[in-house]
């Protein structure tokens, strides 16, 4: 069975809380999941990755999160071959902010830099709006579902 | 990284030789303490923890501090509802430690105690003042503006009093960009928030005319984001300068607020003048360069302290099992982020503590079953509250908070009939706010 890796760049702990929706979803259809802080990731690690869930708010102004950022300097530094790795993505932002989810775009467009394939459409969810982050993780997760190998 | 099995839920490394659980309790139920028990129960599982508040809600400063038109950062409760939600984690609402329950009382009943009281005072100017010149601190006025029950503004006989059409705002802090913010703005720049109406048209019948911002440091030092000078520059009617210049190109043809900051100005002392108040600041330079602005209030907004009125047992209280986070940690109200790492790194030293003691049998909260009041503040009592809140909100807003202890009662209690009624409790809180 596929080993699904989430990981996540936080700072008000709002992505933590999606991190464990998409886990609990995962696990419910019989997935092994591994959840870790993006502080807490090698960018050697990735490679080995089969599915990869990013999961990031956005500071700053338009930046990652702090404890997303230095994942970000490394592999740009680093610069891993990511072909087949595979990920899917999911932002938290305000709409207050002109530079709304930013960060998870920033990843994004790395990843595929990188030779990664995205599975799924990116989550953006939006802070400022009436529908709960997990609302969303939980929807986003049951489409992701279905483009997955069993 | 870790391996699958070690983000399995822990094993009861922990737990007391007879099986029964470990008990932790903390004081306070702002984000210290909710992302502390977060943290305890994400390192701990099988952890009991019991959440005390003062206040009958939960949440703190997410729902009395932070501006109600900013709903996106108060989301950040959604998270502590999901901490309350688990079975064995309380809420203990309406029950002020060191008055309602002591301190020994937590110490007899728990292996450990966090104190996460944060700091519930607006800081002092320490100048010359006026004792009878009209300054009001920002913390209190948000309080207000965020229909807190205690804010001390609310507790006048004749309700809270109107600013008037010009105001200083001492600081230049987000807190400070707040206030400003909100007193620029019109009716309808408000919708979907959760002000409070009533308290707003009070203070600020019509948005405040003209607002100057004074700091003492240099501009780029200033302690607010970018994103927060540039939100108040876009309230529409707004026109923003800075020393002199205008912000975001030339001057509005009519603005209705102006707001011009200026830096690198020192209060020396604030008069009452003229029925006004008159503040004297000089040049961060110089000593001979005094300079004078009359205005209807004063706002300080200088940071916070711990209120003085706090029983000196609990904040000062030492012992091997108590914990600091947030403000009794680091005298400094800090941001959602930095009390996140702080309660983080709290937590895991609450666990080495636990882990290496031989613990005795503690009863958590059934042992202070006799103790606490009876008007204790459940989490499913609080989420009446919330639902008759959200309910009764205008159309254009997403809540209207209850104002007094006593419709947030009631409502706790389950009776919308008897929260729709105006009460007057006022009578009844005394000015520190607790219920006699
Ligand atoms: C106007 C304003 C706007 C803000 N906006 C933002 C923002 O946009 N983003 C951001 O990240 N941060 C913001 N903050 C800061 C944020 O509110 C604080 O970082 C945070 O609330 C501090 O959490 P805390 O739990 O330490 O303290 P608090 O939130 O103050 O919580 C302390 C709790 O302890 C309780 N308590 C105190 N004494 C006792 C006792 N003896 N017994 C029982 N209970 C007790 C109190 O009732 C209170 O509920 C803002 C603050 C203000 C004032
Ligand atoms: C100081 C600050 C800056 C922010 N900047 C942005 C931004 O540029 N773009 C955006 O979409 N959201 C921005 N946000 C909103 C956060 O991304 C949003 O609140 C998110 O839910 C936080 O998630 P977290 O709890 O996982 O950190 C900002 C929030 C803060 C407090």
């Amino acid at each position: 069975m596929t080993v699904v890796h989430v990981l996540y760049g936080t700072e008000s702990g709002n992505a933590e809380m999606v991190a464990d929706d998409i886990v609990a979803a995962f696990r419910g259809q019989g997935f092994e999941t591994v959840t870790a802080e993006l502080t807490d990731v090698e960018v050697s690690d990735l490679a080995a990755m089969e599915i990869a869930v990013f999961v990031s708010s956005t500071y700053g102004e338009g930046e990652l999160p702090e404890t997303a950022a230095p994942f970000y300097d490394a592999l740009m530094a680093e610069r891993p071959d990511l072909t087949g790795v595979r990920f899917a993505a999911f932002g938290l932002g305000d709409s207050i902010y002109e530079t709304f989810n930013n960060a998870i775009e920033t990843l994004r467009r790395a990843l595929l830099e990188l030779g990664a394939e995205q599975i799924g459409t990116t989550a953006k969810h939006d802070a400022a709006s009436t529908t709960p982050a997990t609302e969303l993780a939980d929807a986003w997760t049951r489409d992701l579902l279905t483009l997955m190998p069993a | 990284m870790k391996t699958p099995a070690e983000t399995a839920p822990n094993q009861p490394a922990a737990a007391v030789g007879n099986g029964l659980p470990l008990q932790v309790a903390v004081i306070g139920a702002g984000p210290s303490g909710c992302y502390a028990a977060q943290a305890l129960r994400k390192g701990q599982p099988d952890l009991e923890i019991a959440v005390f508040d003062s206040l009958p809600t939960p949440f703190g400063l997410v729902r009395y501090g932070i501006a109600p038109d900013h709903q996106g950062a108060k989301a950040v409760s959604r998270q502590f509802e999901r901490l309350f939600g688990q079975p064995g984690v309380d809420f203990v609402g309406n029950v002020s430690v060191g008055t309602d329950v002591s301190f020994r009382a937590l110490l007899d009943n728990f292996h450990a105690v966090v104190l996460a009281t944060g700091l519930g005072t607006d800081r002092q100017l320490g100048i010359d003042q006026d004792p009878d010149a009209r300054v009001v601190g920002a913390g209190d006025l948000i309080r207000l503006l965020n229909s807190d029950p205690d804010s001390r503004l609310r507790h006048r006989q004749a309700g809270p009093e109107c600013l008037g059409p010009e105001v200083v705002i001492l600081g230049t802090g987000n807190v400070a960009a707040d206030v400003a913010r909100l007193l620029a703005k019109s009716d309808l720049d408000f919708i979907a928030s959760d002000v409070d109406d009533d308290a707003l048209r009070a203070v600020a019948p019509d948005p405040v005319r003209t607002i100057h911002i004074l700091g003492r440091c240099e501009p780029h030092a200033a302690k607010w984001d970018a994103s927060m000078v540039k939100e108040l520059a876009e309230v529409v009617g707004v026109h923003l300068s800075v020393d002199g210049v205008s912000l975001l190109g030339g001057p509005a043809v009519s603005p209705r607020t102006t707001v011009n900051v200026r830096f690198r100005q020192v209060p020396v002392s604030i008069r009452r003048h003229d029925g006004r108040v008159r503040v004297t600041t000089r040049h961060v330079e110089g000593t001979a360069l005094v300079d004078h602005l009359d205005a209807d209030t004063v706002i300080t907004a200088l940071g916070f302290d711990s209120p003085p009125a706090q029983p000196a047992h609990v904040a000062d209280l030492e012992a091997s099992n108590v914990f600091r986070v947030g403000g009794p940690a680091t005298g400094r109200l800090g941001n959602l982020a930095e009390n996140r790492k702080l309660a983080a790194s709290a937590a895991k030293c609450v666990l080495e503590f636990l882990r290496g003691q031989e613990p005795q049998q503690r009863t958590g909260l059934f042992g202070l079953r006799d103790q606490l009041p009876a008007s204790t503040v459940s989490f499913e009592a609080w989420q009446r509250i919330d639902g008759a809140e959200v309910r009764r909100a205008r159309p254009d807003r997403c809540r209207r908070k209850f104002t007094t202890r006593g419709e947030l009662l009631a409502a706790a209690a389950g009776s919308d009939a008897l929260a729709s009624i105006p009460t007057a409790t006022t009578a009844a809180i005394d000015n520190t706010g607790e219920t006699e």
